[in-house]
């Protein structure tokens, strides 16, 4: 099993990522990846040009490890592949790149869900969107917290 | 004693300031800030903020010293 966690500070390119991990995955039937993109408006409708990632110089890539560890644990795949963004993230880029591979296919479809869900809540980030008419700081939704919790209760699995 | 903060913290308080504390617990710490930064208060004394020292996250109860580095995170956004 393989795990690969990385801390992009100035551009992500999931396709890079997606051959990269295909590249090392030699064995395995199934890859499934997740790119998430930074959104053009806010949850209030207002539009944002700018998504800023700030991080913690060593506890935001642990982080990281942890999550993508406890997805290769849990999920028996053979690799985790995470890369994050950091710093200015302009509408429309990717901010994260979230992917597994395994022999079949539903570990890894499990794995890439559990990455992301995981990634939304823990992940140690503060997010400030900026807009037009200003910024603000934003925090994980009630949905983000029910998507990461079904996964303690079990009913995900 | 140094101390570091993330986030909203940092935007509000500064990121970085030295207080002048002998020592104490991080609560000690916490109420401290608490009556510098007024406004900062409520967020001070928050669970959802949580403490750092030395790349571990912390409780309340933990002691420092007056030379440590104690770092706030703001709630943290997630990826």
């Amino acid at each position: 099993m393989a795990l690969h966690t990385r801390l992009e500070h100035h551009s992500l390119v999931p396709q890079r990522e997606l051959a990269e991990l295909i590249a090392q995955s030699g064995g395995d039937g199934a890859v499934v990846s997740f790119v998430g993109l930074a959104r053009g408006t806010a949850s209030d409708g207002k539009p944002v040009q700018t998504l800023v990632l700030e991080h913690h110089p060593v506890m935001t890539i642990k982080s990281l490890e942890e999550i993508g560890a406890d997805a290769l644990d849990r999920f028996g795949v053979s690799h985790v592949w995470v890369v994050h963004r950091a710093g200015s993230v302009l509408s429309g880029e990717p901010i994260v790149f979230a992917a597994a591979s395994s022999p079949h296919r539903r570990p890894a479809f499990e794995a890439a869900d559990y990455l992301m869900d995981r990634l939304k809540t823990d992940a140690i980030f503060w997010k400030r969107e900026e807009g037009p008419e200003g910024s603000h700081w934003i925090e994980p939704t009630q949905a983000d917290r029910s998507d990461r919790d079904r996964w303690e209760s079990g009913s995900a699995d | 004693m140094q101390v570091r903060f993330y986030g909203k913290l940092a935007e509000q308080i500064a990121r970085e300031i030295e207080l002048d504390q002998a020592g104490g617990t991080v609560a000690d710490i916490r109420a401290r800030l608490s009556e510098i930064y007024p406004n900062s208060a409520d967020d001070l004394r928050s669970p959802l903020v949580r403490a750092c020292m030395g790349d571990q996250l912390v409780d309340d109860s933990f002691p420092l010293d007056s030379g440590d580095v104690v770092e706030f995170f703001a709630p943290v956004s997630g990826g």
